[in-house]
């Protein structure tokens, strides 16, 4: 996400002020290096970025310096989720934690998510306490969600999307409930319900794109996901060909040919008209949470821009 | 919502009745979920992010 406002974002902060928590913490320079070049490897920081609009939405005349530590450690926090996704599901061969020692990488996630909750301690705001408490009760939200998922829990559309809520509309919504916290001291209905759903959102996306990375189909096409559970209901031959092709362990490239080949199987089937559906759903949910804001019409519109008129 | 998706891809003339207001689906529960499906089945099927949270 790039900000569309006239609210700038400064990344190489936003990395900065992350390697600084780490330097804080580790004296010990083989590990400061390795958690370094994790964030290093980091080329957008979307939840920063989520949490800073929201910041300055609802106060104009924040403390940049304490604001940057706090999208620090949102990103770290969502580092050490991904280090744990990578190295739970087996998948994302080319990220730097994966290219490790197991024992070590699990280790550094382990160090990163503690550092994210030390470095909340840290703040000087007056409301890094109630900033904990969001980090602590989203991070055991996405932590359940995760279990679900890895249980392959998941059995119908309802439990998919609920399993979703919690393992990645956790943190989106703990990215701009905190930012708003930061702002202003408190918490909105409104926020956490579309802070949600435009995680949802997010995921759909990214599951539909990580039908297409080779490497990763087997075993994430196999997964309980919104694709699959439509596929398993069998509306047409062209479900029946791509859930034997999902058990062939074949690429799709092998199994249809080609990329394109595969997308118009997808389509026949309705996967992609129904993912679509669903994501535009969460993207309605979403707006019209924001628009219940008691906030003046040229905020609602930057929120809306940002994260609905992308 | 699977079983709407898929009765609107097999019935475009009943989806397009739907678009134009003349017809209304049972189940639907408001109006997001009404509008959600409207634009994701009639939006040129373009899975792009609205906001690129995920990498």
């Amino acid at each position: 996400m790039a900000l569309k406002s006239e609210l700038l974002l400064n990344k190489v902060q936003v990395a900065m002020f992350m390697k600084d928590a780490v330097e804080r913490s580790v004296d010990w320079l083989y590990l400061r290096n390795l958690l370094h070049r994790f964030i290093e490897s980091k080329q957008t920081f979307p939840f920063a970025e989520l949490c800073y609009l929201h910041a300055n939405v609802f106060n104009s005349e924040n403390d940049e310096e304490e604001l940057y530590k706090l999208m620090a450690a949102v990103e770290l926090l969502v580092l050490a989720f991904d280090m744990f996704d990578d190295l739970e599901d087996l998948d994302n061969f080319t990220e730097p934690w994966m290219d490790i020692d197991r024992g070590e990488a699990i280790n550094s996630s382990s160090f990163l998510y503690t550092l994210s909750l030390s470095h909340i301690h840290s703040l000087s705001s007056p409301y890094r306490s109630e900033i904990l408490g969001l980090f602590l009760e989203y991070a055991l939200q996405a932590m359940k969600g995760q279990h679900i998922d890895l249980a392959n829990a998941v059995k119908t559309e309802k439990e998919c999307l609920q399993m979703m809520r919690w393992k990645s509309g956790s943190l989106t919504a703990l990215a701009a409930e905190a930012g708003v916290m930061f702002a202003c001291g408190k918490r909105y209905e409104e926020v956490k319900e579309y802070g949600h759903q435009v995680g949802i959102a997010g995921q759909i996306e990214n599951d539909y794109k990580g039908l297409f990375t080779p490497h990763k189909q087997d075993r994430k096409f196999l997964k309980p996901s919104l694709a699959l559970l439509y596929l398993q209901r069998k509306f047409n031959q062209t479900s029946v060909d791509i859930l034997q092709y999902v058990h062939s362990g074949k690429d799709f490239d092998e199994y249809f040919g080609s990329i394109v080949a595969f997308k118009e199987k997808l389509l026949e089937a309705g996967v992609t008209q129904y993912l679509n559906v669903m994501k535009h759903i969460a993207l309605k949910k979403a707006e019209t949470y924001i628009k219940k804001l008691p906030l003046p019409a040229e905020k609602l519109d930057e929120l809306l821009t940002n994260l609905i008129k992308k | 919502m699977q079983e709407i998706v898929n009765f609107l891809i097999e019935n475009p003339d009943i989806l397009e009745k739907v678009v134009n207001g003349q017809a209304s689906l049972i189940g639907v529960k408001d109006s997001d979920e009404l509008l959600g499906i409207i634009t994701g089945l009639t939006d040129g099927l373009k899975l792009l992010p609205p906001a690129s949270f995920w990498k």
